[in-house]
């Protein structure tokens, strides 16, 4: 190990072994921040010798995609580095990094969008998948517009690239055909869909002329198969799911015709995240078998329809963040056919965002049919509630608990063995840490 | 009752939960037993204002401020006669720009408005706190002295980069209200908003309306009298939950 690294990484290496027997979560990001003011150029230095480095990023969806990557890479026993879910800055990456050694062969990071360009710069990555681009915590990220551009002008600074983009988001179609020094493949849900774009579409207009485009379907938000009359659509993609279907909790997927993929999760929005990794490792040269095994037995990362048994119930945990990702989850709720029993929570911590707004961008009119019984709680459960009363759920199926361990009594406290909790990024890291008090 | 209401642009100024204030105006409505018919409206459509008693649009991206500012030009004329007639307008920081007479933006274009607010928009050159942009929380109290009712505070969510100076010697247009906490139109004058006859233009998101039902309340009950030409009292409703939403911001400023 070259000395401009070896003294960072011993330095990084014992506050990280410290902070084991203190917090874990700040033992995620902390080393990297000490190591970066040491050598800003920590993670390069540590970074570029490692053959295949991997960056996936996007709005939706990156945790889920990048997970399962790992997972199928792990089961071949590669040798990999990737950085655990919620540690996706700079400084994440920098921590993740202290583990490098010289058998590493594979890098596989998960990037906030915000946070893509300066890690870009450093990792100068070899295979970049983008999943989507919706909008998202606009007080912390900016307009999309904003974020598109920035990822536009760093891609024409890299050198050449794998790159691995959704044919169903026009902002990153747009971005592909400008990045004409890198490879660029593209993948596509295209299944019959008699959906029509909700309120909350964000990208409905052409990025060349800003007319409006011409839906061909729609899969959920403004992913699907479009075209503009100036001439602009999705460009052909190399990896398609020609349909798929649920069974017993499972999503059965059918990519080029080809391969069937069985994966345990639900929500079409898992179809594309199985997708991106499965484009993504068959660039890798991975057996097509291979992943098809590996992602059978596939565990749903963290807060990612994460199933929790507690005092004889069985929780499903669904994050929340954004009206794009809130308007999936109600979707995939709906399709159980079943009146629930949920706990939604509401934080606005500068992770959460802190403008609550978003919450009128959410068809909680879709929801409120399927409500059997909702405890409402959070920093923000005020608002929440006053959203539900203006989605005409009645009170006598809401309850306003402020309190997050009263809120979640309660809520076990139901006749329903499945119960399902929604909350928003800081308030999952609450409610776990209440749970694990159950154990 | 009836109530007609155009939604100016609902696909390209939808940001910020702006359409929270449909939903709210509609319910709000029809929980009285008012009926509200709405109408979407979007650019390159024929918009005809004498049939609508209100009108709503809300915040957009840089990019559709621009497509809607072609269009509102093409919208001008008949906008201005529904205006002097008493239509009800609500207008949400990116309309509220282009109901002023120009925006000038971070680049240096020049955004024609419409002028019915006698105001102007400079986008901020200089870092206001952390950013350029002017990002927060918001409490204000409503100085327009046709609002007669005794709750006068707003709160709302502010995110615009935006600065909206009032014509100083203006004789038309006034501003909305002013600022107790956060930035409004310009974090320099203290001023938020502006009004011009029944136009009301602010930089409130939050959704506005949800959080502040008298406000809400004050627009429907204007459009109802100037539609009918008779004074007239809402039904009172039952706004325990959204007065513990407005209050909440009132009790962590």
């Amino acid at each position: 190990m070259p000395f401009k690294t070896l003294i960072p990484t011993l330095i990084g290496q014992t506050i990280s072994k410290l902070l084991l027997f203190r917090n874990k979560s700040r033992g995620e990001t902390l080393p990297g921040l000490i190591v970066l003011k040491i050598n800003k150029n920590f993670i390069k230095d540590t970074n570029q010798s490692v053959p295949h480095r991997i960056i996936i990023s996007g709005t939706n969806g990156k945790t889920t995609t990048t997970a399962m990557v790992a997972k199928v890479l792990r089961d071949k026993n590669i040798s990999l580095i990737t950085n655990p879910s919620g540690s996706n800055l700079t400084r994440g990456v920098a921590t993740a990094s202290l583990n490098i050694n010289n058998k590493s062969t594979h890098l596989l990071w998960e990037v906030d969008e915000a946070a893509l360009t300066e890690v870009c710069r450093q990792v100068q990555p070899t295979h970049l998948v983008l999943t989507n681009l919706f909008r998202d915590q606009l007080d912390r990220y900016g307009e999309i517009d904003t974020i598109l551009y920035n990822w536009i002008s760093l891609l024409k600074r890299l050198p050449k690239l794998q790159l691995i983009l959704n044919a169903d988001d026009p902002s990153l179609v747009f971005l592909g055909q400008q990045a004409t020094q890198h490879n660029v493949i593209y993948f596509s849900v295209q299944v019959n869909s008699n959906k029509k774009l909700d309120d909350s579409s964000d990208s409905i207009f052409c990025p060349h002329c800003h007319k409006p485009l011409i839906y061909k379907s729609v899969n959920f938000s403004h992913l699907g198969q479009f075209s503009c009359i100036c001439g602009f659509k999705s460009s052909k993609p190399s990896y398609i799911v020609n349909s798929f279907s649920y069974k017993d909790h499972c999503l059965q997927i059918n990519i080029n015709n080809l391969s069937n993929l069985t994966l345990p999760l639900i929500g079409t929005y898992n179809v594309y995240n199985s997708l991106a990794a499965y484009a993504l490792l068959n660039t890798l040269n991975i057996d097509n078998l291979d992943i098809l095994i590996s992602l059978k037995n596939f565990q749903p990362a963290f807060g990612r329809q994460e199933l929790m048994h507690i005092k004889n119930k069985n929780i499903l945990t669904i994050l929340v963040k954004n009206p794009t990702g809130f308007n999936q989850t109600i979707e995939t709720l709906t399709q159980l056919n079943k009146k629930l029993t949920l706990m939604i929570t509401i934080n606005d911590k500068i992770a959460d965002g802190t403008d609550v707004s978003w919450l009128w961008d959410v068809d909680f009119e879709k929801l409120t049919p399927i409500i059997n019984k909702l405890i409402i709680t959070g920093d923000r459960a005020d608002d929440m509630t006053v959203r539900m009363k203006y989605s005409e759920l009645p009170d006598l199926k809401v309850q306003i608990i402020n309190d997050k361990l009263e809120a979640l009594n309660t809520l076990l406290a139901q006749e329903d063995k499945n119960l399902y909790l929604l909350p928003t990024y800081t308030a999952l890291w609450e409610i776990r840490s209440l749970i694990k008090k159950y154990d | 009752m009836i109530l007609n209401l155009a939604h100016l642009y609902p696909k390209s100024m939808n940001i910020y939960g702006d359409r929270g204030n449909i939903i709210t105006l509609v319910k709000r409505c029809q929980w009285r037993n008012i009926d509200i018919l709405i109408d979407e409206i979007e650019v390159d459509e024929p918009f005809n204002p004498t049939k609508y008693d209100l009108v709503f649009s809300g915040g957009g991206q840089d990019i559709h401020q621009l497509r809607i500012a072609n269009d509102l030009q093409k919208k001008k004329s008949t906008i201005m006669g529904s205006v002097d007639r008493g239509a009800v307008y609500l207008l949400i920081c990116g309309t509220y720009q282009l109901f002023g007479h120009h925006f000038i933006t971070s680049t240096n274009d020049k955004i024609p408005g419409i002028g019915i607010l006698d105001a102007t928009t400079t986008a901020s050159k200089i870092k206001i706190g952390k950013t350029k942009r002017m990002i927060g929380n918001i409490i204000t109290e409503i100085t327009v002295p046709d609002y007669t009712n005794s709750k006068k505070i707003l709160v709302g969510f502010e995110n615009h980069s935006g600065m909206t100076f009032i014509n100083k010697n203006s004789q038309t247009t006034q501003a909305l209200g002013h600022v107790i906490k956060g930035f409004g139109n310009n974090a320099e004058d203290k001023t938020e908003g502006a009004c011009y006859k029944n136009v009301y233009g602010t930089y409130l998101h939050g959704s506005l309306l949800p959080k502040n039902p008298h406000f809400a309340d004050f627009l429907i009950k204007t459009a109802l009298e100037n539609k009918y030409k008779i004074p007239i009292k809402l039904d009172l409703l039952n706004d325990d939950l959204e007065n513990t939403a407005h209050q909440f911001i009132l009790n962590h400023r």
